[in-house]
């Protein structure tokens, strides 16, 4: 029984230099509760990574994903933290107690965000951190140093929190996953049922790097 | 069998420990007024610079130039008499602080080969605390007193005659007419005291010669009287200099809470209240209180609860004092549910959320609270709370429709109007056709009193994609959102 985990290690060895792309296993994914979106990723959204949900068209139910996001997050009282940084976050569009585990940060300038965002992921009392720049202006975030992405990464990896990022175009070059939403909902969707707005959604994925995912919550 | 644990120079090295300054530099500190002054100890690099015990003051600063003269400082001495004490507690719970810089442990009942092993750790913990001390035990309170004297920096003395033998008369503290008729004797040494007849000690020195002779014997016992454990968890100093940078205002609030956490911890006790007070130049002060979510002892959570505040704290005039009061509270013992979804890191939670809110500003940090109006956009970020409730079943499911990402404030619009709806939207970065509209849903509130507020909200779908709430007030029209 002792020589097991000799064994094992012995054999991760030899896969890692068999096999040098190969990334790191993850400890579990955070579900969205949306079928379009946890298909397209690995049962939801990895810990210890950064997942790019990227909005090429307006109205196409990226914040509808949010909201069910924090549905199920809510259902098993994981906390989520939300940098704002175009301060567009609207409450009032959800249940009161749907933002019960809700950290939401305000932000007045970009700089702030990414300030914020390397101690929120840091922090292991979070489940889920959302960073949210997709109402920044373009010039702002193509100034920001790609470096600011890799550090975030690796703070991820270190405390295996889930992290997402909502921007307008392709922006985080280490995400693991990246999906777009292409398409708007009409007129008629704000008369509908969220549920079945949400299974009218159309993702696309536009990267998905392997990951063995091990247990979702 | 008792232990004594001395601090050599102890009011200069209670200054040392708590100014940052002073630790490397040549240092003396005097006693007496003006001219009269003389150095009463030195710091080593002032010792290596020539200065010695009995200079006056010109004369030390002839020999080291750079010498830092200062008087000594009883708050800092009260200061460090308290780490004193409680880093004794952890060795023994019956200390008696004997003199300023000098405690006597009564060791009955400790397993004293155990104890012998600790001493070096004793010493270490009190270095750490900046205070170096030897150490002497021995079976009674005055020879164990003698041997931390001559410990370097440890002494234990089981055979108390000869250890006692060649140690000067002025040990005893003698009055100038025994040292003379003793002098007269030929005793000069204890050993030679102890050999010399008692009686005849007795008969020329009255009752005062025998007590002489039992202590010179190694014979004199008194029974210590163990200081009581503080109730009132509290530390203060008025700083020397006015401090103008954080710096050295928390090298001193670090000591304070090494200090005050070793006391609580030794009473089994934490702080879940912290209570900060700077004394400014020209009488103002600036306090504040902290509150933790779980009582601690962990000077590094303490520290950076208040390291976190002043950092982002400008007074309008230097810091003279510094204040610094824990109020006890009795640790939390809890076992975890099985379904508990409580904070992993309790005080790290409230130290991320702080250094969240110093960057973006208090108020803009929280979990949202919609407030008990109709008002729109009405929302309050309170803390959150240290467990996350469990969620009401089917409240999450929240209404129809995709939801708002705002605008704010919302951004002004030229709208075109045809047959009395919107037909044509133009703001910053949107410039488009309406291809369908609902509403006007309108809606007013606070009208008896101000600022009252109405509102007409329609919703738009423009060329292109993109479904959009436009607004109409008194003040014209805002583009107030984006239905995503």
């Amino acid at each position: 029984m002792s020589d097991h985990p000799v064994q094992l290690a012995a054999l991760r060895r030899l896969l890692a230099d068999r096999f040098p792309a190969t990334p790191r296993p993850t400890e579990g994914v955070v579900a969205t509760g949306v079928a379009a979106v946890d298909a397209q990723l690995p049962g939801g959204i990895p810990r210890g990574g950064l997942t790019e949900f990227v909005a090429a068209a307006p109205s196409n139910g990226m914040q509808l994903v949010l909201g069910a996001l924090l549905a199920a997050t809510r259902g098993s009282q994981a906390r989520v933290g939300l940098i704002d940084a175009a301060d567009a976050f609207d409450p009032g569009s959800l249940a009161d107690d749907a933002v019960g585990h809700l950290v939401w940060i305000r932000c007045r300038a970009l700089e702030d965000a990414w300030r914020t965002a390397d101690l929120l992921v840091r922090d292991p009392n979070y489940g889920m951190v959302i960073l949210d720049v997709r109402d920044v202006e373009p010039r702002l975030l193509k100034r920001a140093a790609a470096t600011i992405w890799y550090r975030l990464q690796r703070a991820a990896e270190e405390s295996q929190v889930a992290v997402l990022v909502q921007s307008a175009a392709p922006t985080v070059p280490c995400a693991r996953s990246r999906l777009v939403f292409k398409e708007s909902y009409p007129l008629g969707a704000l008369t509908q049922k969220r549920p079945a707005l949400l299974a009218q959604l159309m993702v696309e994925v536009q990267r998905q790097r392997a990951g063995r995912v091990q247990e979702a919550i | 069998m008792f232990a004594v644990v001395e601090a050599p120079d102890f009011s200069l090295q209670a200054l040392r420990r708590l100014e940052a300054d002073l630790a490397d530099a040549p240092v003396a500190l005097l006693r007496g007024e003006g001219r009269r002054a003389v150095v009463a100890c030195a710091s080593p690099p002032a010792v290596q610079a020539g200065v010695g015990t009995g200079m006056t003051a010109a004369q030390a600063l002839a020999e080291c130039p750079a010498l830092i003269a200062r008087q000594p400082s009883p708050e800092a001495e009260a200061e460090a008499g308290a780490v004193l004490l409680a880093v004794c507690w952890q060795a023994s719970p019956r200390v008696e602080a004997t003199a300023p810089g000098l405690c006597t442990l009564d060791l009955a009942g400790r397993d004293l080969g155990q104890f012998r092993r600790e001493l070096p750790r004793l010493r270490a913990q009190l270095q750490a605390h900046g205070l170096t001390c030897r150490i002497g035990v021995a079976a009674n309170p005055l020879v164990a007193r003698f041997a931390a004297h001559e410990a370097r920096p440890e002494r234990w003395v089981e055979a108390v005659r000869a250890f006692l033998a060649p140690l000067p008369m002025v040990l005893l503290e003698p009055t100038p007419e025994e040292e003379s008729l003793l002098s007269t004797l030929g005793l000069s040494t204890l050993g030679a005291l102890a050999k010399f007849p008692r009686d005849a000690v007795a008969r020329r020195l009255g009752p005062r010669g025998d007590e002489l002779w039992t202590r010179a014997a190694g014979e004199w016992h008194r029974p210590i009287q163990p200081a009581p454990h503080p109730t009132r968890f509290f530390a203060a100093k008025d700083l020397e200099n006015a401090v103008e940078t954080l710096e050295p205002l928390l090298f001193v609030l670090r000591r304070f809470l090494e200090r005050l956490a070793l006391e609580l911890g030794q009473a089994s006790l934490g702080t879940n209240r912290l209570r900060l007070c700077l004394r400014l130049e020209g009488g103002k002060e600036h306090g504040r209180e902290f509150c933790l979510p779980d009582p601690t002892a962990d000077v590094a959570v303490l520290f950076r609860v208040i390291e976190n505040h002043l950092a982002t704290v400008r007074t309008d005039s230097p810091v003279v004092g510094v204040e610094l009061e824990a109020f006890p509270s009795r640790r939390l013992e809890r076992q975890e549910g099985l379904f508990d979804t409580g904070l992993r890191d309790p005080p790290a939670f409230y130290e991320t959320l702080a250094q969240v809110a110093a960057i973006v500003g208090t108020g803009q940090v929280g979990t949202p609270r919609r407030a008990d109006t109709h008002r729109p956009d009405t929302v309050a970020l309170v803390t959150p709370p240290a467990v996350v409730p469990p969620g009401a079943a089917g409240s999450t499911a929240g209404p129809r429709g995709l939801l708002l990402r705002r605008f704010r404030p919302p951004r002004p619009a030229l709208v075109e109007l045809t047959h009395g709806a919107p037909s044509f939207v133009k703001c910053p970065a949107i410039a488009a056709a309406i291809t369908g509209t609902r509403g006007p849903w309108r809606s007013s509130g606070d009208w008896w009193q101000p600022p009252s507020w109405a509102r007409e909200e329609w919703d738009i779908a423009l060329t292109g994609g993109g479904l959009y709430r436009l607004l109409r007030t008194p003040d014209g029209w805002f583009l107030e959102g984006r239905y995503d």
